[in-house]
C-alpha cells in the first residue's frame, strides 16, 4: 500500500439478497485530499461507507484504512463520521453532547474548541431537540471532527443547511484539508463537489464508472455547454444527435452537447428559434458530466 | 484568529493509545449523561422515582395493617411495591430508548466511531440501578418509619441488594424488546410485556388455582420469593433459593445474548 492512500479498496463486492450493491468497487483517498463519491441514488455510495467504516462486512475484495482492517479500534480512533440523518438524545444539551463523543479519542478537542471551530458556539447551550434541522447537521458536522480526525467522512453534510452555514462548513473542510486531513465526501450538491474536491469519483450501479480530478472528469466526455435563450422546449431539442441533456435552468435552455456535434447543433438552434438569444458556449461543467456519465452508465 | 481556533490549528494527529483512566472515563460519561438525560425526559426521570415510593405510601394509608399481622403480611406489598418501582427504568430505559437510537442511527454512529463496545448499554443498566437503588432505600426508610415492615439491618441491606440484583432479569427483557421492535411499537411492547408480569406474577395478590401456574413462567415471581425470603417472610420456592437464582440468571443471560445477537446483525 502506498504511504499516502488512507483507504485502499481493491475489486470489492457487496449484495444483500439479489440486489449487488457493489461490485468490483475500487478506489483510493490519498492523504491530504478531499474526494468525492457521487453516484445517482441506489449507486452504492452508502454500501461503500458502510464497508469502510466496518459496519458491513465485504463479501469479496479487500479494505484497509491506515493498512489495517476497518472497524478496528485504532482505526475508529483516527476517523470522523457524519451521517445523513442521525438521532440524538434531545434532552442534553450542545455542549452536553459534544463531552460525550470527544471522550472517545485520546486528544479529542474539548466542546468549546469543536464549537468555535465549526462556527456553533450560539449553540453550546440549546437542547438539541429544540434545534432546526440545519442546526442539527452543524452539531453533528461538530461531533465528526471531535476527534481531530485524519479522515472524516461525510455523507451528505450541507443538506439542511442555510446559505451561511454551508459557507461556514465549506471553510472548515478547506481549513481541515490545510492541516493534513483527508475527507470522503457525499453529495448531491454537484456544485459542493466543483468547488472542494481534489478528486471525484462516480458511481453507478456498484462499480466506478469515472474517476480523476474536477477538470479530468469534465474533459473525458468531450461534451460543451450551450446556453441560450430560446422558445424551444428541451423536449425538442434532446433528440438531436450529439445532444445528451437538455434542461431549462433561470429561465434559459442549457444543452450538454458533444464536441463533435457542437457546431451542427449552435446551427440547429438558430436555424429552428428566430428569436433566439443569449447564446453563450462553454466547456461542460461537473454536472453536464456526472448527467452524462451516469445516463451512459444506465444503458 | 482568536486564542482557541490557534489552539485548534496548531494540534497534530497524535497518538491513538488511550490510558486505562481514559477508558474508564468513557463509560463515566456516558453513564453521567443518561442519568442527565432520563432525568430531563418527563416521561422517565421524575414518575420512575416518585411513583413507587408515592403508590406504596398511598395503599399504607388506604390499608393499614393490624398489629396483629404477620411478617409475612407485612412484607407483601412492600416487595409488590419495590419490585414494581425496579421493573420499569430496566425495562422501559432499555426497551423504547433502545429502540429509538437504534432506528435511528446513534448506535451506528456510535459503532462507527471510536465508542467501546458496551458503553452505551452499560450506561443504561447503570441509570436502571441508580433509579433502582433510590427506589429500594427510599421504599425500605418509609416502610420502616411507617411501622409497615420491620427488618433488621442485615435483613433489610439483604433485601436491598436482592432488590438491587432483581434489576438484571428487567434489563434484559428491555435490552431484548429494544433490539429487536420499531421505535413506535417499542413503549407499547414494553407495557404489553409489563404489565401481565405484575398480575400473573401474584405480586400484590395470591393468583386464582386455575392460573397460578403462569407464575412459573413471570421473573417477578422468583424475585418476589427471593425478596420475602431476604426479610424473614414466609415464601414459596420452586425446589430452594438457589433455583429461583438460577432461573432469574439463565432468563437474563439467555435473553441478554439473543438481544446482543440479534443488535449484531441489525447493524
Amino acid at each position: 500500500m502506498a504511504s499516502e492512500d488512507l483507504v485502499e479498496i481493491k475489486d470489492v463486492y457487496k449484495s444483500f439478497g439479489d440486489t449487488r450493491a457493489l461490485d468490483g468497487f475500487d478506489m483510493t483517498v490519498r492523504s491530504g485530499e478531499l474526494l468525492a463519491l457521487l453516484g445517482e441514488n441506489g449507486a452504492g455510495k452508502t454500501t461503500a461507507i458502510s464497508l469502510m467504516l466496518g459496519l458491513e462486512p465485504a463479501d469479496a475484495g479487500q479494505i484497509h484504512l491506515f493498512g489495517e482492517r476497518p472497524g478496528s479500534m485504532d482505526v475508529r480512533r483516527r476517523i470522523g463520521v457524519m451521517f445523513q440523518d442521525v438521532f440524538l438524545a434531545p434532552e442534553l444539551l450542545v455542549h452536553e453532547h459534544l463531552t460525550i463523543f470527544s471522550s472517545y479519542y485520546p486528544n479529542g478537542y474539548s466542546a468549546d474548541e469543536i464549537l468555535e471551530f465549526t462556527h456553533t458556539t450560539a449553540l453550546r447551550n440549546r437542547k438539541y431537540g429544540v434545534l432546526s434541522g440545519g442546526q442539527k447537521r452543524q452539531v453533528q458536522f461538530a461531533i465528526a471532527l471531535c476527534g481531530r480526525p485524519q479522515l472524516l467522512f461525510l455523507d451528505e453534510p450541507t443538506v439542511g443547511l442555510d446559505v451561511q452555514a454551508r459557507k461556514d462548513l465549506w471553510a472548515t473542510l478547506r481549513q481541515l484539508i490545510q492541516q493534513g486531513c483527508s475527507i470522503l465526501l457525499t453529495t448531491h450538491y454537484l456544485e459542493e463537489a466543483e468547488a472542494l474536491a481534489d478528486r471525484i469519483v462516480v458511481l453507478a450501479k456498484g462499480r466506478v464508472v469515472s474517476s480523476g480530478t474536477v477538470k479530468e472528469v469534465t474533459q473525458t466526455i468531450s461534451t460543451r455547454r450551450i446556453t441560450c435563450v430560446s422558445q424551444l422546449t428541451p423536449e425538442e431539442v434532446t433528440t438531436w444527435p450529439g445532444v445528451s441533456t437538455a434542461v431549462v435552468e433561470d429561465g434559459k435552455l442549457v444543452l450538454a452537447v458533444a464536441h463533435t456535434e457542437l457546431e451542427t447543433t449552435v446551427r440547429r438552434l438558430l436555424a429552428a428559434d428566430s428569436t433566439l438569444v443569449d447564446l453563450q458556449v462553454s466547456q461542460a461543467g461537473l454536472a453536464d458530466a456526472f448527467l452524462k456519465i451516469t445516463k451512459e452508465s444506465r444503458q | 484568529m482568536n486564542p482557541t481556533a490557534a489552539a485548534v490549528e496548531k494540534r497534530s494527529f497524535g497518538s491513538v493509545h488511550m490510558s486505562n483512566y481514559q477508558l474508564l472515563r468513557i463509560y463515566f460519561i456516558e453513564a453521567k449523561f443518561e442519568f442527565i438525560r432520563s432525568l430531563r425526559n418527563p416521561g422517565f426521570g421524575m414518575p420512575f422515582l416518585i411513583m413507587p415510593v408515592g403508590l406504596f405510601l398511598l395503599f399504607i394509608t388506604l390499608s393499614p395493617l393490624p398489629e396483629s399481622a404477620t411478617p409475612a403480611q407485612r412484607m407483601f406489598l412492600f416487595t409488590g411495591m419495590a419490585i414494581l418501582g425496579i421493573m420499569g427504568p430496566g425495562m422501559y430505559g432499555f426497551g423504547a430508548i433502545l429502540a429509538g437510537e437504534r432506528q435511528y442511527g446513534l448506535l451506528r454512529l456510535k459503532q462507527a466511531l471510536a465508542m467501546p463496545a458496551g458503553a452505551h448499554l452499560l450506561a443504561k443498566f447503570c441509570v436502571a440501578l441508580i433509579y433502582a437503588a433510590v427506589t429500594i432505600v427510599a421504599m425500605i426508610v418509609a416502610a420502616e418509619l411507617l411501622g409497615r415492615i420491620s427488618l433488621t439491618f442485615p435483613q433489610a441491606v439483604l433485601v436491598g441488594l436482592t432488590l438491587l440484583l432483581g434489576v438484571l432479569p428487567f434489563c434484559a427483557i428491555g435490552f431484548a424488546i429494544g433490539s429487536r421492535t420499531s421505535a413506535h411499537l417499542a413503549a407499547g411492547v414494553t407495557t404489553v410485556v409489563y404489565m401481565p408480569q405484575l398480575y400473573l406474577s401474584g405480586l400484590f395478590f395470591p393468583m386464582p388455582p386455575s392460573i397460578s401456574w403462569l407464575a412459573l413462567f413471570m421473573p417477578p415471581f422468583y424475585l418476589n420469593q427471593l425478596v420475602l425470603a431476604a426479610g424473614g417472610a414466609e415464601h414459596m420456592f420452586i425446589g430452594n433459593g438457589y433455583v429461583h437464582v438460577v432461573v432469574l440468571a439463565t432468563f437474563t443471560l439467555l435473553l441478554s445474548w439473543s438481544a446482543a445477537r440479534s443488535m449484531a446483525r441489525g447493524s
